[in-house]
């Protein structure tokens, strides 16, 4: 585990080295409050709760995180760096936990910085804040999610480039995942038990349920397992690439 | 393809049917396990559910019509059709095995469709093709009781659990408490006429919630007698009871019965008054309560010409269409706050709204206990009935309204021996009681009394809506909640109270709502300085106007001239200012929300902006000091040795 934290630290470190990951905090907040006030129209709406902030979320991670994920490993890849990595004494699976794990708690500072709109909503009137607190839990491990899927993404390509457009295209497969658009490429042939399993990947069915709320450990466990198998995958086919 | 990529492959694909298999397994193993943040616990059974179902002595059936397979298409559907399931599953699984749970997926012209809509199920044709979609349940217990919910609106789902329990509860308990319910107002029975189209009219959903719940039975105002089965007598705008009737009703206090009573200094649907001769008689005629000797009796004073003010509850209504809407010091939205955290009736309830309220105090020398249940705020003050007669702008309440900082009490729980309200013996016309009339209290009276009679109906708390085809009511207050908490309290049960009025309606900008009352009253103020100028000058432009006509000369003074050119700038002043003062209402609203904006989309990111930039900084310059330590290479080491 000792392995796993210093690589994390490392990876943080290089993360508030450069100027890219302040931006990316700053568009980030910046895009999620104007959405929330003027596309959610928040303020007008009158209601004391942080649905029009909590619904942008999957949208605006789409497109901005594998912004963050693209760069895990094809820039390495690339630049040949990979192999300096793999000479320390760590194992390949400490690079990839450590890697994602810095990129999550990255993600998960951004999405603390919005803490603000909390304050605001608290300050105009009262809302349910246990529900609050719940959406936040369910947009961090949203937010695992679509690194997971851009980490791997990442591992298989060395241009940072088509890394981005497969992870948006694949997170935007799991986000629809329960919706007709992916449902009827299934239903048709697929034993029903094969397309209840397809609808019950969807990233927004189980986003939505903890955003009401309730932390099922059921919401827990698929996002777990889901970023599990995508790490999983990333080692796979960073092995499988090696001697690429 | 190298071997290696083939294994990576091979193990990927296993690892991705692992996952899907998991994901299978998990949804059906780990049921319940499950961490409720709501405030309300929306997600938790609530005690009431627990003692319901232990109680259950005979099986009760339930049938789950849902056409899981056709809902895959409609994804919103679909995850509360889960919900819906699980909810089942869980009470059968606590009901030690009382509660007999089947889930059916009806398919078309199957024997199972039948049975759904034998048993009260509607299908909606929502499949796709347009087959029937079910999505409803079915109760039946050992008897012929037969219940059901024909329907689950997802837009209920805050009131799933109680639909659900109610449901079970009513089949396990076929003996249902008797009721009594005699009012002068319409409500149930044979005087739900609709005078003008001649069909009968749907009686207030508080009635039919209680027919559901309860033996209810219309008693007409002229009744001499209670029947001694009776558990609870409903009291609705007593008015015009004979003292015949005022005894029946005493000794049934007396008796120790349990009475819930609704008195009303102003009741809007009092249509007694009516004249179809005079449209106005019914405007002016007298819509109070007039409980008799009763309430005095029993330790309350009640005063039918007064209505409770409250500027803190006051709602906008707009009375016409298409009006502005301005706030009613008379009809308010009660919250929490003026609710009696300590009383089962009202404590977990969020909104009811009351229509010109009155107040009731404990009589002095009173024997009885007086519990308020719901108080008004402090900003409150006392309005003449008068007032409220021909009451075409409602603004106009709030002139002179000075608030006393005295909270009254709108409902209160009278308990206590108390004594009869005929000293003298049983009136003319009393049918004598057999065993005689009773003097005191046999056992101890438990009376709730409500100072509104208007919160009883429909307009004030739910709204009927069309929902597939179906009449589907869909509430945005408690009141009927709280009618049939308070029922079912008086009746001795306290199980669904717990499970009922669990949801919050709204939860609006309380901090915008205030900025807004504060502006109101701002506005009325200028508005009535401004609209007495405006009328002065008006006032003078006619005197110096029929000053013109009265000396018959077309020609004024040129004084006279500039007068009147004085007096119509001033009057465009005056209305302009006017204008200006309506503008500015929403002013700091909008102020409030373009600071908001601001601070979040531009501050916040900007501050944080700042920090990184202040961070990077010093991260340079910790840098920079640790440098000297290194050996300053100067850039020209060669020059030095060549010079």
């Amino acid at each position: 585990m000792g392995n796993v934290g210093i690589i994390l630290r490392r990876e943080l470190r290089s993360y508030f080295a450069t100027p890219l990951a302040y931006v990316f905090i700053l568009i980030f907040l910046v895009l999620a409050n104007a959405f929330t006030f003027y596309l959610g129209g928040f303020y007008e709406r009158g209601q004391a709760d942080l649905a029009p902030f909590f619904n942008f979320h999957p949208w605006l991670y789409l497109f901005l995180i594998p912004a963050i994920s693209m760069r895990l490993w094809a820039e390495e890849r690339k630049s040949g760096s990979i192999e300096l990595l793999m000479t320390q004494p760590i194992t390949l699976w400490h690079a990839v936990l450590g890697k994602f794990f810095a990129a999550w708690i990255f993600t998960a500072l951004a999405i603390a910085l919005t803490f603000p709109l909390w304050i605001t909503v608290n300050y105009l009137g009262s809302p349910d804040n246990g529900a609050i607190f719940a959406a936040y839990v369910g947009s961090i491990l949203l937010a695992g999610g679509f690194l997971a899927i851009g980490s791997c993404m990442s591992a298989l390509t060395r241009n940072q480039v088509i890394a981005f457009i497969m992870a948006v295209v694949v997170s935007f497969l799991f986000l629809l995942a329960g919706y007709p658009l992916v449902l009827d490429v299934f239903s048709t042939w697929a034993p029903q038990l094969l397309v209840d399993a397809v609808a019950s990947l969807s990233f927004l069915r189980h986003f939505e349920s903890i955003a009401k709320g309730v932390i099922d450990i059921r919401d827990l466990l698929y996002f777990a397992m889901l970023i599990a198998f995508f790490l999983l995958a990333t080692a796979i086919a960073l092995d499988v690439r090696k001697a690429e | 393809m190298t071997k290696r990529s083939t294994l990576g492959g091979g193990a990927l694909i296993a690892l991705a049917l692992l996952f899907i298999g998991l994901t299978i397994l998990f949804a059906h193993l780990f049921r319940g396990w499950r961490v409720d943040l709501t405030q309300n616990g929306l997600y938790t059974t609530a005690p009431g559910t627990e003692r319901i179902l232990k109680g259950l002595k005979e099986p009760v059936n339930l049938y789950f019509f849902y056409s899981e397979k056709a809902a895959s298409t409609l994804p919103e559907l679909k995850t509360y059709g889960t919900r819906v399931r699980e909810l089942l599953e869980e009470l059968a699984a606590r009901s030690n095995g009382n509660l007999r749970l089947s889930i059916i997926d009806p398919q078309p012209f199957s024997e199972d469709e039948d049975r759904a809509t034998e048993l009260g199920v509607r299908g909606a044709p929502a499949g796709p093709g347009g087959q029937n979609l079910y999505f409803g349940l079915a109760g039946t217990n050992s008897t012929d009781g037969k219940e059901a919910i024909e329907f689950f609106d997802p837009r209920k789902e805050e009131f799933l659990e109680y639909d659900v329990v109610k449901l079970v509860h009513q089949l396990s308990n076929p003996k249902k408490p008797v009721v009594a319910w005699m009012s002068s107002l319409p409500m149930g029975g044979p005087a739900m006429f609709d005078q003008q189209t001649g069909q009968p009219r749907d009686p207030p959903l508080v009635y039919s919630q209680a027919e559901q719940l309860f033996t209810v039975r219309s008693v007409p105002l002229t009744a001499t007698a209670i029947d001694a089965d009776v558990d609870v007598l409903v009291l609705v705008h007593p008015k015009g009871l004979t003292p015949a009737t005022q005894f029946a009703i005493d000794q049934y206090a007396l008796r120790g019965g349990k009475i819930l009573m609704f008195v009303d200094p102003v009741a809007e649907s009092d249509q007694s008054g009516a004249d179809p001769q005079n449209p106005m008689a019914q405007m002016q005629a007298n819509k109070s309560s007039d409980p008799g000797p009763l309430l005095a009796a029993w330790g309350v004073d009640f005063n039918p010409h007064e209505v409770v003010g409250d500027l803190e509850h006051a709602l906008q209504v707009s009375l016409r269409q298409g009006e502005q809407p301005v706030r009613h010091l008379g009809i308010l939205g009660l919250d929490a706050s003026t609710f009696n955290p300590k009383d089962v009736v009202a404590a977990g309830l969020s909104t009811v709204n009351v229509a010109t309220m009155g107040y009731l105090k404990p009589r002095k020398g009173a024997q009885t206990k007086f519990e308020p249940l719901i108080q008004s705020s402090t900003q409150s003050g006392i309005l003449p009935t008068e007032r409220f007669a021909m009451l075409f702008d409602p603004a106009t309440l709030q002139d002179g309204f000075k608030p006393t900082g005295q909270r009254y009490a709108l409902a209160a729980r009278v308990t206590g021996n108390v004594t009869t309200a005929f000293p003298k013996g049983a009136p003319a016309g009393a049918a004598a009681p057999a065993g005689g009339a009773l003097k005191a209290s046999a056992k101890p009276l438990n009376l709730l009394v409500f100072a509104d009679t208007d919160l009883l109906m429909d307009y004030l708390w739910v709204r009927k809506q069309n929902f597939f085809g179906q009449q589907v009511s869909q509430a945005w207050a408690n009141n009927g909640d709280m009618v049939a908490n308070a029922l079912d309290n008086l009746a001795g049960s306290t199980d669904l109270i717990s499970v009922r009025g669990r949801a919050t309606f709204t939860r609006p900008f309380d901090r915008v709502e205030g900025l807004r009352r504060d502006a109101e009253t701002r506005f009325r103020a200028t508005e009535q300085q401004l609209e007495g100028e405006l009328r002065t000058t008006e006032e003078k432009l006619t005197t110096l106007e029929s000053k013109r006509n009265d000396k018959s000369s077309l020609i004024l003074s040129p004084e006279q001239e500039q007068e009147l050119e004085r007096f119509q700038q001033e009057k465009l002043r005056i209305r302009k200012d006017l204008r200006g003062v309506r503008l500015g209402l929403d002013q700091n609203i909008t102020r409030l929300g373009n600071v908001l904006k601001i601070v979040n989309i531009v501050v916040v990111p900007l501050l944080f902006a700042l920090l990184a930039v202040a961070f990077g900084y010093w991260r340079r310059q910790k840098r920079v000091d640790y440098a000297p330590s290194l050996p300053v290479t100067s850039g020209e080491p060669q020059k030095e040795a060549g010079a």
